[in-house]
């Protein structure tokens, strides 16, 4: 016999003891249908009478001797079935059965029974890990769903088992309702603004608003700012993930997320902001700073992160170490500068070829070199953002005003505090006392990324000079005007010495001054020239007259200074001769070398004899070589004005030439000429026949 | 087929007009290969051309100097040797020039035949000048040596 069973015993003979004799009988049948294991449940008729014999004959001693001997009863109906109860309803289910009896014998439940049941709910929460686990589980179930009613149910039936564990418990909930519509509202949104406050607002509406009824007793303001603040803690979190998988792929079009992150990082820039830049500085180079990358490619990503870091970290805390990380980097690549040329510079498509085949161009990769070029841009870092202090500009706002002379008041009035210095584990400590200037356009960002500026400078200039000399007037078009400005503005800085200098710098800003010089001059002899009223210059008004060694067009990759010498035609000669004649009057001890390269430029008609005209603008040379082919009649007349033999000497027709004659007319090589002839064959205009001549196609 | 020509965008050096020697003429009479015509395209403008003094090349400027051309520009001495104005002036007016050319030593002077110094000729006489005055109270055999070599006019 068990120790219960003993005990139940006991409380059998003490129960019989207190109850008027002769009961015992009645006694019996009313313990037995207490045990909760004794079918059926519901009395039979004999089991009431009993029940109302029994009670009719107990004094109070009797009746708590019944209610321990129930206690005992259930009690041990409840250990021997611990285990099994996994599930709410289990417990409900017991719940029901134990109250049952006891609301049969008194009419209602009574304390000792509530006790006893929140006893029992207790020892499940606390000793069944599974029941506990399920529970939990049902209850974050209601919670995700919305089902507020059912959890209210559920908390209600729980909450007098907490035994001081329900703030846990409704910080917990609360936590897994705010990550839910942290996720289902934030997370993947990067197009819209006041996304926390949004998130919040429908928190509070469709949740808080019923759930603080059910659990706490009044709104509590301090717990809601709490609640805000976690808001913000995930969308930083969030946003942090998905800063180089989504925002940076989409600036600008994510630019009010980054000033959203931008106000949350600002309340604590020392801890917060400090910890998410570091995380995406982390970020970048484990994701970019790869050698499965092109260097166009690192660049774009680099652009793309610096005009999204501009907005969240105005001071460039990040920015600082992530350029450095950058310049280590990309330095030793051998493409780099050529990247940035092609990437800086707006040139067309073929343009872009030519620069990438100078150099060593095999690794760029044109349709991604174009991404990265239409992403310099303008080179702005973006629309401007406001200012530090905005209402410190406000003038509808109290302020001290004052318009006194005294320097120093007036500087203690419009006194602004210096911005947190705040400094990333990821910077070196020696660089730490430099004081960094953030960069404010995208060519200094993409100057900084080289360890010595000269290289580029000097592409810069060489592509720059070849565009002052192609251009129509002696000015450059607006989109490279730009791109000179800020040229000069790096060169102009560094001779104030604003920034690093280098030897070279200087160099290369007395060659920016003497090209802007030489198209001053220019234009002044077009004007004397034109004053002049010459009959062969009136319609031919674009000379430019440059300074050779200056002008890095001029300049072979060896640094050499190239010039071509061909033969003019009878049409250009008395041009050229009576230019030359002009400027050497004007400028004494001075002669002019006419380029007749791919510098000079003509455009003309082209009226061939089956009546068609067709218009060119080409160079110098490839003008040179087309008007050769002119017919009998033209040829003629040029040789009777200049007295000059150009095609008499030959067997081939006045108007069909071989490599050679040309040779001999304009002294341009054989294998520029085949380049030569080759575009007038592409353009339609020259045929070379079998026989090993060349002629104009539609007379062939 | 004819061709008319509408317009015409020319672009040219500017180069100082140093007349060429005999010999260069004679050379240049010979034609060259084609070949040599490739190389020469890149090398022409190679030859040593610079000035005696500060070995910066004609069409460049002095290091005083901020714009080449008519802001600095040479002289020519019948000697043969070339230098920029501010250079061989800067040069004769030490007293340790005496009027001589820096390179071969000769007494410095312009070649009255060439266009380049015309606009320096006058200038440069008064400062031959003022040399020969600085110099006669030295005396000495070198100055002498000057006098008989034509030096001082």
């Amino acid at each position: 016999m068990s120790k219960i069973d003993e005990e139940l015993q006991l409380l059998h003979q003490k129960i019989v003891l207190c109850v008027t004799p002769n009961s015992e009988d009645e006694i019996d049948i009313v313990l037995s249908w207490l045990s909760p294991t004794f079918q059926p449940q519901i009395p039979t008729l004999r089991i009431k009478q009993c029940l109302k014999v029994v009670f009719e004959r107990s004094d109070e001693r009797a009746r708590f001797l019944i209610e321990q001997y129930y206690l005992t009863l259930i009690r041990t109906h409840f250990f021997s079935q611990f285990d099994a109860i996994v599930n709410w309803r289990d417990m409900v289910r017991l719940e029901r059965l134990y109250l049952s009896k006891v609301e049969f014998i008194l009419g209602a439940p009574v304390y000792w029974i509530q006790d006893e049941i929140v006893s029992f709910k207790r020892v499940l929460m606390n000793k069944n890990i599974e029941f506990k686990k399920r529970l939990h589980a049902k209850l974050e179930a209601h919670i995700l769903d919305n089902d507020l009613d059912r959890f209210n149910q559920l908390y209600q039936w729980l909450a007098p088992a907490f035994d001081g564990q329900e703030i846990e418990f409704n910080a917990k909930m609360i936590n897994l309702k705010v990550d839910q519509l942290s996720q289902e509202l934030m997370k993947n949104n990067v197009d819209d603004r006041y996304l926390v406050m949004n998130t919040y607002n429908h928190f509070i509406k469709d949740f808080w608003s019923k759930f603080y009824k059910s659990l706490i007793t009044e709104d509590d303001h301090e717990l809601t700012a709490i609640i805000y603040q976690s808001f913000e803690k995930n969308y930083t979190k969030y946003k942090c993930d998905e800063f180089y998988t989504k925002i940076v792929p989409q600036f600008p079009a994510s630019r009010k997320c980054l000033l959203e992150l931008r106000s949350i990082l600002n309340k604590d820039i020392k801890t917060v902001g400090a910890k998410v830049l570091e995380n995406l500085y982390h970020g970048f180079v484990s994701r970019f700073l790869t050698s499965s990358l092109l260097t166009c490619e690192i660049l774009y990503f680099y652009i793309k992160t610096v005009k999204c870091l501009k907005i969240i970290d105005p001071m460039g805390m990040c920015l600082r170490s992530l350029s450095k990380a950058v310049r280590k980097y990309l330095n030793s690549r051998p493409d780099l500068i050529t990247t940035l040329v092609l990437g800086i510079f707006p040139l067309h498509h073929d343009e872009r070829i030519k620069v990438a085949c100078v150099s060593d161009g095999n690794s760029i990769h044109f349709q991604k070199l174009e991404q990265f070029a239409k992403e310099v841009g303008d080179f702005s870092l973006g629309p401007e953002l406001p200012t530090a202090l905005p209402w410190f500009h406000q003038p509808h706002l109290p302020r001290c005003t004052y318009d006194g002379n005294d320097e120093l008041l007036k500087q203690y009035l419009n006194w602004v505090p210096e911005p947190p210095r705040i400094r990333l584990d990821v910077e070196e400590p020696e660089d730490n006392d430099v004081k960094y200037v953030p960069p404010a356009d995208l060519i200094h960002v993409l100057l900084d990324t080289l360890e010595s500026k000269r290289a580029l400078v000097d592409d810069l200039l060489s592509v720059v000079s070849g565009k002052f000399i192609e251009s129509e007037e002696y000015t450059l078009d607006s989109e490279w005007q730009k791109i000179m400005n800020i040229l000069l503005n790096h060169l102009e800085a560094t001779r104030k010495g604003a920034v690093t200098s280098e030897e070279d710098d200087l160099t290369h800003l007395n060659d920016v001054d003497i090209m802007l010089e030489d198209l001053k001059l220019s234009s002044r002899f077009r004007n004397q020239v034109a004053h002049k009223n010459n009959a062969y210059i009136g319609s031919f008004p674009h000379v430019k007259i440059l300074s050779k060694l200056y002008w890095r067009h001029y300049q072979s990759l060896n640094g050499r200074l190239i010039t071509s010498k061909r033969k003019w035609n009878d049409e250009m000669k008395p041009l050229v001769d009576n230019l030359t004649s002009i400027y050497e009057v004007l400028n004494v001890g001075r002669t002019l070398k006419f380029d007749t390269g791919s510098s000079s430029r003509v455009s003309f008609n082209m009226i061939l004899n089956s009546g068609e005209t067709k218009s060119f603008k080409v160079t110098m040379e490839q003008y040179l070589v087309i008007s050769h082919f002119q017919s009998e009649a033209n040829g003629e007349v040029g040789q009777e004005r200049h007295g000059m033999t150009t095609m008499g000497n030959h067997s081939l027709p006045d108007r069909h030439h071989t490599l050679t004659s040309l040779h001999h007319l304009t002294s341009i090589p054989k294998t520029k000429l085949l380049t030569i002839l080759s575009f007038w064959k592409q353009k339609g205009v020259v045929l070379e026949h079998p026989e090993g001549y060349f002629g104009i196609k539609d007379e062939t | 087929m004819r061709i008319e020509v509408t317009g015409v965008s020319l672009v040219s050096t500017w180069a100082w007009d140093i007349p060429k020697d005999s010999s260069n003429a004679e050379h240049a009479t010979i034609q060259p290969t084609e070949v040599e015509q490739e190389e020469e395209e890149q090398e022409s403008d190679e030859d040593e051309e610079v000035c005696g003094i500060c070995r910066n090349r004609y069409d460049a400027t002095c290091p005083s100097c901020e714009y080449p051309g008519s802001g600095c520009p040479i002289v020519l001495g019948l000697c043969n040797h070339n230098f920029h104005v501010h250079c061989i002036k800067q040069w004769l007016s030490t007293e340790t020039s005496r009027g001589l050319c820096p390179l071969c030593r000769q007494g410095f002077q312009l070649r009255t035949s060439a266009l380049i110094n015309k606009p320096h000729y006058e200038e440069f006489q008064k400062l031959l000048m003022s040399v020969r005055q600085h110099n006669i109270p030295m005396g000495g055999e070198l100055d002498q040596d000057m006098m008989d070599d034509g030096f001082i006019r």
